[in-house]
């Protein structure tokens, strides 16, 4: 694995502008930055498969296991949600995607940071914008990527399984939300599916019917089936409409489904750890604090946190580290902390996507300081 | 084996974000939003929609920004205000709006106004 700089694409804003990524630079600092690239071999693009695919298949079982323990309470996860959990989870509900977050250099197994599993962003960045620059940087090179055609291989096998006649979608009026649906979106067209995009505030509840609607000002309501949400569960179980969320259990078909709060929660991490004691792909993770040594160094991460938000790392050796926001009230956990590897003063997190239920290929954000937040920068990479 | 060989777009064409790059922050959210009609991305564009929506509430009936009136032969519209504050005691939006006689709308999205949802 190495970290290899060259100049950018000389029009390289139009290029990635024209595959549909608007969101390139924020204040005035390029998000995607090709100025370089990493650069793996094929046995290190083939370690990353095979961990995504096994720990893939472990947090499926944790979610059994959390479920037959009526483990809830450890993520906080609020009681009137719990039904809604185990029924998306005995329908089988769709799950479309999720991107594990590693720390890796090449050399030693990757390590799981945490798996985010309901609204995981840089879609596009990983299966479009870094693709089409792979054509242009590096044609006859390979890249750890097939996100495109799985999610589109995906949307085609869950038609059967969709309902109604149109899947919809719906985020915020955020513009890289707002990108990621609607390349989600595109996908779903390519295989067969009809769609449409509401911005939450279309999103409304008919008193009479009692059904979700799309509401929009200047047309008559409409049922919603099935509607694919970039929005975190947790967030919805204490808005407004959970209530309402829970009256149409079973009516109104969500993807992600409800099970994936259990996934999306750092809480996870130390039920993995607690089934899977040991496993090379994983760090000691912990609801105490007391379970490390005084002498260990760990991260303290919320259950519930964000882009890197809250995130305390407490070393003795290196110093301590944190990270500003609103997190945290929820509870914590402690995980050991596993530094990411450092090219130059470049540290990446390996974001490896999950399409269905399979490994699909990787995106790497790196940043300067030892927490990946929401100042990251997006890095193609390719393999020979 | 692990690589996409074609990649295809409709919604994400270059021809409607071509044309969005040079918005604003807003109007290019808009050219997501409606991917199938450019024309949201022209800054000149007039007509008679105003892409902002303030229901008004009087004398029993709500009009939206095209000052129709939504609520007649509907039934009344009981506030979701008091009935979530009534049974779970959770977090109350301030956004609660009425759409139709029996639609409510602005239910969800309070949390994430004004932050990232993504991870």
């Amino acid at each position: 694995m190495k970290r290899i700089e060259h100049a950018p694409r000389l029009n390289w804003e139009a290029r990635v502008e024209e595959k549909g990524m608007l969101y390139h630079t924020a204040n005035g600092v390029p998000y995607w930055n090709e100025e370089a690239h990493y650069e793996f071999n094929l046995d290190q693009i083939e370690e990353l498969e095979a961990a995504t695919n096994e720990l893939q298949e472990m947090c499926i079982a944790a979610v059994q296991h959390v479920i037959d323990e009526r483990r809830f309470e450890e993520l906080a996860i609020p009681e009137w949600m719990i039904p809604m959990i185990l029924n998306s989870w005995e329908r089988d509900d769709p799950a479309i995607y999720g991107r594990f977050d590693f720390s890796y250099d090449g050399f030693n197994a990757p390590k799981m940071l945490e798996y985010n599993a309901d609204t995981p962003t840089s879609l596009v960045e990983a299966g479009l914008i870094q693709w089409f620059w792979l054509q242009d940087h590096a044609p006859n090179a390979d890249q750890f990527n097939s996100i495109h055609e799985k999610l589109v291989g995906y949307w085609s096998f869950l038609r059967k399984y969709l309902r109604g006649q149109t899947l919809q979608f719906v985020s915020m009026d955020d513009l890289e939300d707002v990108a990621t649906v609607t390349y989600l979106r595109d996908t779903a067209e390519q295989a067969g599916l009809s769609t449409s995009y509401i911005s939450f505030d279309q999103l409304g509840f008919d008193n009479d019917l009692r059904r979700f609607v799309v509401a929009r000002e200047s047309a008559e309501p409409q049922l919603i089936d099935s509607i694919f949400k970039l929005y975190p569960w947790e967030w919805m179980a204490h808005e407004a409409y959970s209530d309402e969320l829970i009256e149409t259990e079973g009516k109104t078909q969500w993807i992600e489904p409800a099970w994936k709060m259990i996934l999306s929660n750092k809480g996870i991490l130390p039920i993995l750890w607690e089934l899977y004691t040991g496993h090379p792909n994983l760090l000691p993770s912990y609801r105490d604090q007391y379970m490390f040594r005084a002498d260990e160094p760990l991260v303290v991460k919320p259950l519930l946190s964000r882009e890197g938000a809250n995130v305390s790392i407490i070393d003795p050796y290196g110093g301590n580290h944190n990270t500003s926001g609103e997190y945290g009230e929820e509870g914590v956990i402690y995980q050991a902390y596993h530094p990411l590897p450092d090219f130059g003063g470049y540290r990446p997190v390996i974001g490896s996507w999950v399409i269905g239920q399979e490994s699909a290929g990787i995106g790497i954000r790196e940043s300067a300081g030892p927490i990946t937040d929401n100042f990251s920068r997006f890095v193609p990479h390719l393999f020979y | 084996m692990k690589r996409t060989s074609q990649i295809t777009l409709t919604l994400m064409t270059a021809a409607m974000v071509a044309g969005c790059a040079q918005q604003t922050q807003k109007q290019r959210v808009k050219c997501y939003q409606h991917p199938s009609n450019p024309s949201v991305c022209s800054q000149n564009r007039v007509g008679g929609y105003v892409p902002v929506y303030y229901p008004m509430f009087t004398g029993g009936y709500y009009y939206d920004s095209y000052g129709r009136s939504y609520s007649e032969n509907h039934p009344t519209y009981k506030s979701a205000a008091t009935r979530y504050t009534a049974t779970t005691g959770r977090s109350l939006p301030s956004s609660v709006k009425a759409n139709g006689g029996s639609v409510s709308r602005g239910g969800f999205g309070s949390t994430g106004a004004g932050r990232s949802v993504g991870a």
